[in-house]
């Protein structure tokens, strides 16, 4: 079976899996993503993935459940540290599994929806903002070296200053784009 | 007949309610001035969600969404000012979600649908109560709220629905550590949304005055 479809199929099961299969599963899952590539785990160094890691299986234990554990002079829960390790899992399986998905999605197929979508003039609108990339930079660049000297500390009179100057740049910059055949 | 040619015979396919949502709001036959508009709001936005969106996600700072969305709010308001057919935040929004998608290497769905909903809850405002200070306010606060709802879904799909009942639990034992009687849980909720609802208001207020400052700018160079 297609991979993309498998890593559907786990995705799904993970969202909906009972509580008396998931030690099973999810064991399982994690080692099908890792042998599948191994690089959709990097999230785990993340420091927000790592805080709750210790929300889950430190805090938790400790606020949630019936305290039936000692350690080191702190009541624990263990049913509230099972239940962390559950929700840990469950987020170790769902987050390569959607990663990998995204990975693999057909990014032309994707921008094609809005076409389909039926978003008047979409294409011509996306080549002309690419065409205007290089020069909102050059233009922004160029505004704050002047603003420099005209010292704005107005954060709405800076905007609106910055806007009306590549509003301006935007409508007189036309290099291959040509009024009849956009629209 | 198969499946396919009956709804392409029909006009039915399986993007249809969305496409029929659009089919419905959406100018047909731009002119000249809204279609460089919505290429350059689109262009605007997309730069700073690459720039902006790729400094924070190395920093790793949080609330990096909120901050993100802040811009986004801003944006959507003083495009709407500009350029205001109905269906041009979708066409922003749908510009800037494509940018993410062409520039960025790694692909990852949750800000993409981000953005597109962003941009479908301002064009649901705008188109409803039409361009000005209230509706300004109404799309920020609207757009700071989904974001808020946005990362709380997540968390729920990702760690399952437990994880609410933890956030409860913590906010309550704090609440017991600093001898609160009752559940403080019940007021740092409202107070959480309300601060959404601020920031968001606040996004919208900038945005509208922006607007009307760049106008009066525009004006001035004209004459």
């Amino acid at each position: 079976m297609n991979n993309k479809y498998l890593v559907t199929i786990i995705f799904i099961a993970a969202l909906f899996i009972p509580l008396d299969f998931s030690f099973y599963f999810f064991p399982t899952a994690i080692l099908y993503l890792i042998f599948l590539d191994i690089h959709l785990f990097h999230f785990l160094r993340g420091i927000s993935f790592l805080l709750f890691i210790l929300i889950l299986l430190i805090v938790q234990p400790m606020i949630i459940g019936e305290k039936d554990f000692l350690l080191m002079g702190i009541k624990f829960s263990t049913a509230g540290f099972y239940n962390g390790l559950l929700m840990i899992f469950r987020a170790v399986v769902m987050i390569p599994a959607i990663n990998y998905l995204s990975k693999t999605a057909n990014r032309k197929k994707l921008q094609s929806l809005f076409t389909k979508l039926g978003i008047e003039n979409y294409d011509e609108i996306l080549d002309h903002s690419q065409i205007l990339f290089p020069l909102l930079k050059v233009k922004t660049r160029e505004f704050f070296t002047t603003v420099e000297r005209k010292k704005i500390f107005n954060p709405i009179e800076l905007t609106a200053q910055l806007l009306a100057f590549l509003i301006k740049a935007a409508h007189s910059y036309n290099p291959k784009t040509k009024k009849e055949t956009v629209l | 007949m198969s499946f396919t040619a009956l709804c392409s015979k029909t006009k039915i396919n399986l993007i249809f309610p969305m496409r029929f949502f659009i089919e419905i709001i959406m100018k047909k036959n731009l002119n000249y001035n809204e279609f460089i508009s919505t290429a350059l709001f689109g262009a605007l936005w997309g730069i700073i969600e690459i720039s902006l969106g790729t400094i924070l996600h190395a920093t790793k700072i949080p609330f990096r969404g909120t901050a993100l969305t802040i811009i986004a709010v801003v944006l959507i308001t003083i495009s709407r000012s500009f350029i205001n057919y109905k269906g041009s935040i979708i066409a922003i929004s749908s510009v800037v979600a494509s940018i993410k998608l062409i520039t960025l290497p790694g692909f990852n769905i949750t800000p993409f649908i981000a953005i597109m909903m962003e941009g479908f809850i301002g064009e649901i405002i705008f188109s409803t109560l039409s361009y000005n200070f209230i509706s300004s306010l109404l799309a920020g606060l609207s757009i700071m709220i989904y974001t808020l709802l946005h990362s709380l879904i997540m968390q729920g799909i990702f760690f399952g629905l437990g994880i609410y009942n933890v956030y409860l639990g913590i906010m309550n034992s704090i609440g017991k550590a600093i001898n609160y009687d009752g559940e403080i849980s019940l007021i740092l909720i409202p107070v959480i949304v309300f601060l959404y609802i601020l920031i968001g208001a606040g996004a919208g207020w900038f945005g509208y005055a922006t607007a009307n400052r760049t106008k009066e700018i525009l004006q001035e160079s004209i004459l």
